[in-house]
């Protein structure tokens, strides 16, 4: 597993550059509640390498607003909606509600002490 | 004049096996319009998973996340936590893992082939399939001591030897699903209404499917040859000379008749293991927690599992993130919807061989 980090104001371009449909596979957009911090990943293989897992990551306050990777990875878009549902995080431009309903337990993945 | 209607499908519908909730917009019967509500049985088990239950737990709890592919997930998860304990597992073991995998599969492309059936209207296949998988069923019960959720595959290894008297039983069976695949093959491949007149329908390109990431069966019909089984040595598929089985068109047959060879594939690999299985231990011994970052992704019947795992050193485990196929698949099902005959929506959700449970976990 090769873990790549990115720079907040940096990501869109960053895996604009990386990413190829044609040669590599998104697996999906995850969130680790580190405490104080949320890690976000975005996790992809390369298709014609074996064994290969290519993760890219970014830090981010609680409060941040994260960049919605859509445009660059069409299929991203459930994967994002789940991470705001289960974490609370704010993603530009997804709304709460695909996975949980209104009255479900907010956030139920952060690590809320 | 165009007619627009607003037509729900689910969350309860004969046609959708699990529940799920489409709203189409439909224009003289032509889908344009497709949003979906895919948590109604959401159940918490990542939640569950870092909170409730210690590391040596979670491949049971796991394995709860479905009913079909439970040893998948048993088994990437396991996977996961091995490889954060640098665990080196009997050879034996990584064999009887594979065999238990291909046998859900078979159980697994089959209840989506009846499924297919009694979309088409045929009752009596649905039937006759579901009867002869009930075979699966009963092997899987020798191998694993139970018919749904096994328990079998743990930390380590394997929680039941495999005994060398069980040769017969099991060839006798193998024969008996290879006999009703061959026939089922013969109707799909032959069959108007059941199979022929889904040629084209839903269909992707080869193209599209990259754009989508689309996994399992679906890719592999449109004759890609994508399959994790041949890109990962957690398991050694590479020394049963495993196929990657495909075919071509993207359409809601070809994906059918993936499903069937892939049936015919897998009683190959139970047979190459059931031949080659080495002697020796199937259990080593757990020492230590889990530390550091895992990903483990395996080849479900319906495609492609993801395990994200994360351990400190602690008996619980910090993060378990589980993304299953169908999950992977839900935004090109989305968008294949769009522009399809209503009538032909059913066949094509089927031949997604979706899993809410999976999605919602």
């Amino acid at each position: 597993m090769v873990k790549i980090e990115l720079q907040k104001d940096n990501i869109l371009n960053e895996l604009a550059k990386f990413y190829d449909y044609k040669r590599h596979g998104f697996m999906t957009v995850n969130g680790v509640d580190l405490g104080d911090k949320m890690e976000i990943q975005w996790i992809f293989y390369d298709y014609s390498e074996k064994n290969s897992t290519i993760v890219y990551f970014c830090l981010f306050d609680y409060e941040d607003e994260i960049p919605s990777v859509v445009s660059i990875v069409t299929p991203a878009w459930i994967a994002e909606a789940e991470v705001v549902d289960m974490f609370g995080v704010n993603i530009k431009g997804v709304n709460r509600g695909f996975f949980l309903e209104d009255d479900s337990i907010k956030m139920p993945l952060r690590k809320i002490s | 004049m165009t007619k627009v209607l607003n037509v729900p499908l689910g969350s309860q519908h004969v046609a959708l096996l699990e529940p799920v909730s489409f709203k189409l917009t439909t224009k003289n019967e032509r889908v344009v319009e497709v949003t979906a509500d895919v948590g109604y049985v959401h159940r918490g088990i990542e939640k569950a998973c870092e909170t409730k239950f210690k590391f040596k737990q979670i491949p049971f709890v796991v394995s709860r996340v479905c009913g079909l592919c439970s040893i998948t997930h048993a088994t990437t998860s396991t996977l996961a936590i091995e490889k954060l304990l640098n665990l080196e597992v009997p050879k034996k073991a990584k064999y009887l893992r594979i065999l238990a995998l291909e046998l859900d599969r078979i159980h697994s492309h089959m209840l989506c082939l009846a499924h297919t059936a009694e979309n088409a209207g045929y009752e009596a296949l649905f039937m006759r399939i579901l009867r002869d998988r009930e075979h699966v069923m009963e092997l899987q019960e020798i191998l694993t001591g139970n018919r749904v959720h096994f328990d079998y595959v743990c930390i380590g290894g394997v929680n039941r030897d495999f005994d060398n008297d069980l040769n017969s039983t099991f060839e006798k069976y193998l024969k008996i699903f290879e006999n009703f695949t061959t026939e089922i093959k013969e109707l799909f491949l032959n069959n108007w209404s059941l199979s022929l007149k889904y040629k084209g329908v839903g269909a992707i390109s080869a193209d599209r499917a990259l754009e989508q990431s689309l996994a399992g069966p679906l890719i592999r019909a449109c004759g890609l040859k994508i399959d994790v089984r041949s890109e990962f040595d957690f398991l050694p598929y590479s020394e049963l000379d495993f196929n990657i089985i495909t075919s071509d068109g993207g359409d809601v047959y070809g994906r059918n008749m993936v499903r069937l060879d892939e049936i015919f594939e897998s009683i190959r690999l139970i047979r190459a293991v059931i031949n080659n299985l080495p002697e020796g231990d199937i259990q080593t011994k757990v020492k230590g927690n889990p530390d550091g970052e895992a990903i483990v992704r395996l080849e479900a019947p319906r495609g492609e599992l993801f395990y994200y795992i994360k351990g400190s050193k602690k008996p619980n485990l910090d993060r378990v993130r589980i993304k299953t196929p169908t999950f992977t698949n839900i935004p090109s099902m989305i968008d294949m919807l769009k522009n399809q005959e209503y009538a032909n929506v059913p066949a094509i959700i089927a031949s997604f061989d979706p899993c809410l449970s999976c999605t919602a976990k």
